[in-house]
């Protein structure tokens, strides 16, 4: 389940943020940061890259807490930025690994990039990185996220067929990097057990 | 004949799938196992750990340009944004010759070609730059809001087509032709966003009556 969904944002701060109260912006960022970095990070990886990204989205949220109607979740609002800003960056084209036809092909071949401090993340995790960034962000949004086919469609400028056959492809995917699990690896979390 | 991943997948999120494969799956140990075990999946992506940014408000509160706080301090940090947004629009000054030297794109119809790399190396500068260019002014210019949404509009478009376009991919020359393109975008946008910059640090130096 998303960790976004158990962010509760008081309208008190809200109405306090809009006028410009520090204290009450910086509450908001607190009680969103964590959430928003984990999505950012899941979604495109390099850590530099997602402290950039989140600066962003949180200027992006501050700066234009009027056009919050309160209608829906606040966090909900927050977390429709932070994926718009991750897929921008995702889709500028020397990042270039959005095509459908990378995930053809290279699935299972692309290292988590350097530098990342996840040496020791669990094999789940290391099996969701080396995904494309398509069927990584895909298989993230939808099955952690709780978007679904046609939120998923429109963000993408896709069909929902489109959606569910890349989820379909990282589910193989995961499958066939978590299946022949050997136990040789050093950094094995509790939740492979 | 076993259900396929994608009508597994659905019947894990309870969607539709057609009778057959539901009837299918009622009576097939094999698939009722890989439900579970996507199930299972789910659960675990669910269950991963989350990330620790870090303290990133100090930088996120000097880009919201001192919008807070009380009033003498409101007005030194505006004081403050001027003279910075002053100094990079100087700094910018700078290196505007150096990157439009460097490594020119020809224009239509010139003979020598610009090696793709360059062109992507040269646009990704550019990005860099426009990203460094100060906030947009509050209060626009008509012509320049124009300017730069048509700008804008048009890389986005560029963009999609450089993503998603899969004959693009193999056709060098288009290849060339797009980036040749977004490089020359990007470098009208830098000029509009450019001078947009210039009177709005202009506008402000007059406004604190220092000028």
């Amino acid at each position: 389940m998303s960790t976004f969904l158990d962010v509760q944002v008081p309208t008190e701060w809200l109405r306090r943020a809009r006028t410009g109260d520090a204290s009450a912006q910086r509450s908001i960022y607190s009680a969103l940061a964590r959430p928003v970095y984990t999505l950012l990070r899941r979604l495109v990886l390099r850590p530099a890259v997602a402290e950039e990204l989140a600066q962003e989205v949180f200027l992006e949220v501050l700066r234009n807490l009027g056009a919050y109607s309160g209608s829906g979740s606040f966090a909900g609002w927050v977390r429709s930025i932070a994926v718009s800003r991750a897929l921008m960056h995702l889709r500028s084209p020397w990042h270039g690994r959005l095509l459908p036809e990378d995930a053809e092909g290279a699935i299972a071949g692309r290292a988590v990039p350097q530098g990342d401090d996840q040496e020791c993340g669990s094999d789940l995790e290391r099996a969701l990185n080396a995904l494309p960034d398509l069927t990584r962000s895909i298989v993230w949004l939808h099955d952690v996220e709780g978007y679904t086919h046609a939120e998923i469609a429109r963000l993408y400028d896709r069909t929902a067929s489109f959606s569910k056959s890349q989820l379909a492809r990282a589910h193989a995917a995961l499958r066939d990097a978590l299946e022949p699990r050997t136990g040789d690896q050093e950094c094995t979390l509790a939740s492979r057990n | 004949m076993h259900a396929r991943l994608e009508e597994l997948i659905s019947l894990r999120d309870r969607q539709p799938v057609d009778a057959a494969t539901v009837s299918h799956v009622a009576s097939c140990a094999p698939c009722a196992a890989e439900i579970r075990r996507l199930a299972a999946l789910r659960a675990e992506l669910t269950q991963l750990q989350t990330l620790s940014p870090p303290e990133l408000w100090p930088l996120i509160e000097a880009r919201l340009g001192g919008a807070s706080g009380s009033v003498p301090r409101r007005r030194w940090m505006q004081l403050s944004a001027a003279g910075s947004i002053a100094a990079l629009v100087l700094a910018l000054a700078a290196s505007l010759p150096q990157l439009r030297v460097a490594d020119p794109v020809p224009s239509a119809g010139a003979s020598t070609q610009v090696p793709l790399q360059t062109l992507v190396a040269r646009s990704q500068r550019l990005e860099t730059t426009l990203r460094q260019l100060p906030q947009r002014p509050a209060v626009e210019v008509a012509a320049n809001a124009v300017a730069i949404d048509a700008l804008q509009s048009r890389i986005q478009r560029l963009d999609m087509e450089l993503a998603s376009d899969a004959a693009v991919e193999s056709d060098p020359d288009r290849l060339q032709e797009l980036w040749t393109q977004r490089v020359s975008l990007l470098n009208s946008l830098f000029g509009v966003r450019y001078a947009e910059a210039v009177h709005a640090g202009y506008r402000a130096t007059l406004e604190q009556g220092t000028l």
